[in-house]
C-alpha cells in the first residue's frame, strides 16, 4: 500500500515531476545503436520520460536526439530529411544539427541572423556497448556514464540481440516494451519469491537433480530475506535451506534509478544489467545488457527436459515487426489483446500459468495490474520487504532532490554500478554480505567457477 | 574457523540492548494499532502492523539461540525487515490521514531509534565476524565441500 500522493510521486516521470526530475539526473538508455544502422539512415521516433523525440544519425555518424516538434511551426521532424549533418524539416526547410542548433533557414532572407537565435531541444548522446545513452538533465557538463560491466563491449564487437545467454554472443543487448508503468515492471525483478510460483509452479523437487539449485527453490516457496540499503540502491539476499549445513542464496539488486540485477546465474559468473526505462507514465522499455563471462556451464539438460515436458515455459519469444509508431518498437506478439497466448489446456496439464514463456508470464502479471498500479489498494507483507525498501529509497531520493537539491545516489559515482548478482550456496556460519563481497564485484574473475543457470 | 556460541555473545537475550529496544517498541506499536481508527477494509493493515511490531523481539530471541554469529546477524536483518515495513505502513497511514502527522512522527522517531540500535549491532557483529574469519576470494571457503558447493572445486 502506498498513499495516492506517494504513488503519483513514485510513478509519474514527466518533466517537472519529482521522479521525472530524479531520472533526468542520470544518463538514460534511449535506443539501440543498430536502430540507426547507417549514417544518414532513417530517423526513429523515441518516447522517453514522456517526451516525444526524434533520433537520427548524422552524415559523420554522430547521434542526435531532438524534439519531435519543429521549433518553427511545430511540424514533426520525424518526416525530416536526414542529410549533410542535420535533420531538415520538410515544411520550410529549417535544419538542425545533432546539438539542436539551427544551421539553415532557407525561408528567411539570406542576410538574416535569425537561425543563430533558434535552437531545438536536443539531448547529448553517447554510444557505448551497442546502446545510445542520452542525458536529459539540467547540467551543462553531464555526469559520467554508469559503469556497467555488461555495457563495455569494445567498438566493433558483435552484439547479439536475443535474451541474455541466448545464442553464442559474448555481448547482448535485448529489448522489449511493456505496457505499464516502469515501477510495477521493475518490482517484478526484485520480487524473488514469485519465480518459484509463477515460473516454476509445476516443478517438483523430483523434476530436478539433487544438486541443482532449482531444487532448493522448488523445495521451499517462502524464502527468508535479508535486505540492505547500499550506496547504489538496495540489495537483497533471499535464502533457503540447501542441506543441513548450507543455505542457497539468491542475491540481487536495485540500482538507481531503474536498474536491476537479478539472480539467474551463479554469483560472480554473470555480468548483466537490466533497465526499466519509462517511455512515459504508462509504457516502459525493458533493456537487458549482458556479457557472457568465460566460465564453464554446468550440465543443465534437466531444464530442457522440464521445458519439453511443459513444466517450465522456456519457449522463444516472438515479436511483432517494429513500426515507426511511438509505441512501435520491440512489441511482443503475446499481449493483452490475445490473452498473452494463454493455453488453458496447457495450464491444466503441464505449465503452471499456461503462458508460453517466462518473459510472457512476467509481462502478463505486470501489465494486468493496470497502466499505473493502484498501490493504495494493495496488501504488502513481509515477503515484499525488498519492494518496500526500494520504493522508500526512490521516494526519499526524489524528495531530497526536490526539497534540498541533494544529488541522487550514483549520479556522480559511476563506480557504484560495478556490481554482480546471482546465486550462491554458503555454509550457515558465514555472513552473506561479507562472504560474497568479492563475488558481488564486477570485473573480477574467479578461477574454476562454474555457472548454474537458474530461473 | 567458526564463530560458534558463546563466541558472539553469551548470557540472557533479555539483557541485549536490541531486544530491550524492540520490546519497548513492540508495546508502543501494540497500543498504536489498538487505537488505530481505520475502516473495515483496512483491518488487515491493523493486523500487519501489530504482527510486525510484535515480531521483532521473538526474532531476536530465536536468533540468539542459534549456533553461529552469522545466524544471529541474519535474525537481526530479518527483524529489520519488520521495522522497515512499519515505516512504510506509517507512511501510508499518514498519507491517507488515518494518523496525525505529529503522532506519526513520534512513532516513526521511536521506530528509527530501534532501526539505529539494530543496525549498529549488525555493524559491530559484522566487524567481529570479519576479524575472526579468513577469506578466500572474499569467502571463508576452506573446506572442499564448501568450495564445491559454490562451484569453486570439482
Amino acid at each position: 500500500m502506498l498513499s495516492q500522493a506517494d504513488n503519483e510521486l513514485l510513478c509519474r516521470v514527466g518533466r517537472g515531476t519529482p521522479m521525472g526530475d530524479l531520472m533526468r539526473q542520470y544518463w538514460l538508455p534511449a535506443l539501440r545503436s543498430d536502430e540507426l544502422p547507417r549514417n544518414d539512415s532513417d530517423p526513429v521516433r523515441i518516447m522517453l520520460l514522456g517526451e516525444q523525440l526524434i533520433a537520427f544519425r548524422t552524415t559523420s555518424g554522430a547521434v542526435g536526439l531532438i524534439q519531435n516538434s519543429c521549433p518553427h511551426r511545430g511540424a514533426s521532424l520525424f518526416y525530416g530529411r536526414n542529410e549533410e549533418e542535420g535533420l531538415r524539416c520538410v515544411y520550410h526547410g529549417w535544419k538542425f544539427d545533432a546539438a539542436g542548433s539551427c544551421v539553415d533557414m532557407p525561408s528567411e532572407p539570406a542576410d538574416s541572423q535569425f537561425k543563430s537565435k533558434v535552437r531545438a531541444t536536443a539531448y547529448p548522446c553517447v554510444e557505448r556497448g551497442g546502446v545510445v545513452w542520452t542525458y536529459m538533465g539540467p547540467r551543462e557538463d553531464p555526469p559520467p556514464l554508469p559503469d556497467f560491466e555488461a555495457n563495455q563491449a569494445p567498438e566493433g564487437a558483435e552484439i547479439g540481440h536475443g535474451p541474455a545467454r541466448s545464442g553464442n554472443h559474448e555481448w547482448t543487448v535485448f529489448n522489449h516494451s511493456r505496457n505499464c508503468n516502469y515501477m510495477q515492471a521493475l518490482e517484478g525483478d526484485i520480487d524473488t519469491s514469485h519465480a518459484t510460483i509463477l515460473h516454476m509452479g509445476k516443478l517438483t523437487p523430483d523434476d530436478v537433480p539433487e544438486d541443482s539449485w532449482t531444487r532448493y527453490n522448488v523445495s521451499e516457496w517462502a524464502p527468508k530475506y535479508s535486505v540492505v540499503d547500499t550506496e547504489y540502491g538496495t540489495c537483497y539476499g533471499a535464502y533457503r535451506p540447501a542441506g543441513p549445513d548450507h543455505n542457497y542464496w539468491r542475491i540481487a539488486s536495485f540500482l538507481f534509478p531503474f536498474y536491476t540485477m537479478v539472480p539467474v546465474n551463479t554469483l560472480g559468473g554473470q555480468a548483466m544489467a537490466r533497465a526499466w526505462v519509462p517511455m512515459d507514465d504508462e509504457h516502459t522499455m525493458f533493456w537487458s545488457m549482458s556479457r557472457r563471462l568465460p566460465y564453464e556451464d554446468i550440465d543443465m539438460s534437466w531444464q530442457e527436459a522440464a521445458n519439453d515436458s511443459g513444466h517450465l515455459a522456456m519457449r522463444g519469444l516472438e515479436f511483432e515487426p517494429n513500426t515507426t509508431d511511438w509505441y512501435g518498437r520491440f512489441n511482443l506478439k503475446a499481449k493483452a489483446e490475445n490473452d498473452y497466448l494463454l493455453d488453458r489446456e496447457e495450464q491444466r496439464t503441464s505449465t503452471y500459468s499456461g503462458l508460453p514463456a517466462i518473459t510472457i508470464e512476467d509481462q502478463m502479471v505486470t501489465e494486468t495490474m493496470g497502466p499505473i498500479y493502484d498501490r493504495p489498494s494493495e496488501h504488502l507483507g513481509t515477503s515484499d520487504a525488498m519492494i518496500i525498501r526500494t520504493r522508500m529509497r526512490l521516494i526519499n531520493a526524489a524528495q531530497a532532490l526536490r526539497e534540498r537539491g541533494e544529488v541522487p545516489p550514483g549520479v556522480d559515482t559511476p563506480e557504484v554500478y560495478r556490481q554482480r548478482s546471482g546465486g550462491v550456496v554458503l555454509p550457515r556460519d558465514v555472513d552473506w554480505l561479507e562472504a560474497t563481497a568479492e563475488l558481488r564485484k564486477a570485473y573480477v574473475m574467479h578461477e574454476g567457477l562454474k555457472v548454474h543457470f537458474t530461473v | 574457523m567458526t564463530s560458534e556460541r558463546p563466541g558472539f555473545g553469551a548470557g540472557d537475550y533479555r539483557d541485549l540492548p536490541e531486544w530491550q529496544a524492540a520490546t519497548r517498541f513492540a508495546s508502543l506499536v501494540e497500543a498504536a494499532s489498538d487505537e488505530l481508527d481505520v475502516p473495515e477494509d483496512l483491518e488487515w493493515l491493523r493486523y500487519l502492523i501489530a504482527r510486525s511490531g510484535g515480531a521483532v523481539p521473538p526474532l531476536i530471541e530465536r536468533a540468539w539461540a542459534r549456533t553461529h554469529l552469522a545466524e544471529y546477524l541474519l535474525g537481526l536483518y530479518e527483524s529489520l525487515d519488520h521495522v522497515i515495513l512499519l515505516e512504510y505502513y506509517l507512511l501510508f497511514l499518514r498519507g491517507e490521514g488515518y494518523v496525525s502527522g505529529s503522532y506519526a512522527n513520534e512513532l516513526d522517531a521511536k521506530r528509527a531509534e530501534l532501526e539505529r540500535v539494530i543496525l549498529e549491532r549488525c555493524d559491530e557483529l559484522r566487524a567481529e565476524w570479519r576479524e575472526t574469519h579468513t577469506f578466500t576470494a572474499g569467502m571463508e571457503m576452506t573446506d572442499e565441500a564448501s568450495l564445491r558447493a559454490v562451484g569453486l572445486a570439482e
